[in-house]
């Protein structure tokens, strides 16, 4: 798929990106950094133990 | 039965600025590329190192300590890397620094494919001081 090249001036607004966050989409992001262990942001236990809370 | 965890305690005030880490490597997978892809929903994203955190995971495996905030983490993209390769990592202690009385790290790291193409940068800044951590939430 080819990208649409624009020429921005400086100060102009870009086009709002919206995106609607998931839990899946975030255990994806964690996965693909290679971290199979639940972390703080898929597991709230972990959450607890690694924010200390 | 649970491993030992044979971590340094993280004492803040003996840390010093410039303590490296031991180089780390990883094989970049297509596999984790598409993962990535998925996970910010964006088809080209160009930079799935981002997700491995490499800065940090190199600090969590020399150190421990009573809990962390990210407070500021920012990257520098330099040239996308390429799956089937293998990327290396060179991470160190970039700062420390007290302020308002909180204890804060820097880690910072580099990473540079085996064709020697330098990939990115990132450097992240944790809040290190359990008392404080979780209000943030208001936990």
């Amino acid at each position: 798929m080819g990208r649409l090249v624009r020429n921005y001036e400086v100060g102009d607004e870009l086009p709002p990106l919206v995106k609607e966050m998931t839990q899946e989409a975030i255990n994806l992001f964690e996965g693909s950094g290679g971290d199979s262990e639940p972390s703080q942001f898929t597991d709230e236990e972990t959450a607890r133990e690694t924010l200390g809370t | 039965m649970v491993a030992a965890d044979d971590r340094i305690l993280l004492d803040w005030d003996a840390l010093e600025v410039g303590e490296t880490f031991e180089t780390y490597q990883y094989h970049l997978t297509q596999e984790m590329i598409d993962t990535y892809r998925q996970g910010v929903m964006d088809p080209e994203a160009s930079f799935p190192t981002i997700s491995h955190k490499v800065d940090v995971k190199q600090y969590n495996a020399r150190y421990r300590d009573a809990g962390s905030v990210n407070a500021r983490c920012a990257f520098h993209c330099y040239n996308p890397p390429i799956a089937g390769k293998t990327i290396t990592v060179r991470a160190w202690i970039a700062d420390k620094y007290l302020r308002r009385g909180k204890n804060y790290i820097v880690t910072e790291a580099v990473s540079v494919d085996e064709d020697g193409r330098l990939i990115d940068r990132v450097i992240t800044h944790e809040l290190k001081q359990p008392t404080e951590v979780g209000k943030k939430w208001g936990g």
